[in-house]
């Protein structure tokens, strides 16, 4: 009875609002930003967590620029992303995105943050 | 300062976090040099945690560029240190109910026999709690890594991680 009691305990602590899956961008250390070419590489370290893990970028490309948001995934969850993160060292994570020199915000809940141009 | 540091650490604190985020850990320093130890499940994805089987769930290192919001420091002797040695090379497994905050509270209450609190609702620990029990000591007397806190009558206790 109480391993039941536990399970559905943690259930309920495990469901996260959707607003949850993005990570807030005070969660989210930008190490660097580099533009070559069409290309700009933003280079991330997510705040490290036990139960979740940044998978990669959501993409939103509209007509002036472009939107990306972290993603913030449970372990053990499938979480869909437009683009994965590749490891790099020290704890960075970078993803590159082809931006052809258009500006770059990232999204969190909320709020909204230039990357490129600085 | 010269000596064995220990350090304990959460990278968020209080309740404005949710009761899942976030991750605790210690860290030993030593001649200068720094070296982490997080408790991790093998399931977790990241590349840098890697499933190692029954082996031990103590993973070294992970943490070494992670920014701890809420830190604590306490200078350890050489019986203390040794201790800290002994504990970190059991075979200590991840699970809900024993994470990374109560590996990291768990074992410096058996070493130093000082509470640094992490349970949360349903008595289960959290990295939030941790933290924010880690800044209430610290308002009260803060500690750094060159100002570690010094226990009078260093306790020494048993080796085991309840």
């Amino acid at each position: 009875m109480k391993a039941i009691y536990i399970y559905l305990l943690l259930l309920t602590l495990l469901s996260c609002k959707e607003s949850d899956m993005i990570y807030n961008l005070d969660k989210v250390t930008i190490v660097n930003v580099e533009q070559n070419e069409n290309i700009v590489k933003v280079s991330y370290r997510p705040l490290m967590e036990t139960l979740f893990f940044c998978p990669g970028v959501l993409i939103n490309k509209t007509a002036d620029n472009i939107e990306i948001s972290f993603v913030r995934c449970k372990i053990k969850s499938d979480c869909p992303v437009t683009l994965k993160s590749q490891q790099g060292e020290e704890g960075v994570d970078f993803v590159s995105i082809e931006n052809k020199g258009m500006p770059v915000f990232v999204l969190s809940e909320g709020s909204k943050k230039k990357l490129f141009p600085k | 300062m010269a000596g064995v540091i220990l350090g304990i650490h959460s990278n968020v604190a209080g309740d404005k976090e949710s009761f899942t985020a976030g991750h605790a850990w210690l860290s030993i320093t030593s001649s200068g040099t720094t070296t982490t130890y997080g408790l991790w499940p093998d399931s977790h994805p990241s590349p840098r945690v890697i499933d190692n089987g029954n082996k031990s769930d103590i993973r070294i290192g992970l943490e070494l560029n992670s920014q701890a919001v809420a830190s604590r420091y306490y200078k350890l002797n050489g019986i203390q240190a040794s201790q800290f040695n002994t504990l970190i090379s059991k075979n200590v497994h991840w699970q809900y109910t024993h994470n990374c905050s109560s590996f990291a509270t768990d074992t410096v209450y058996a070493i130093l026999k000082k509470d640094v609190d992490a349970d949360d609702y349903f008595g289960l620990e959290t990295p939030r709690e941790l933290g924010r029990n880690i800044l209430l000591l610290e308002a009260k007397s803060p500690t750094s890594i060159t100002n570690p806190r010094i226990l009078k009558d260093n306790p020494i206790s048993s080796t085991s991680i309840s």
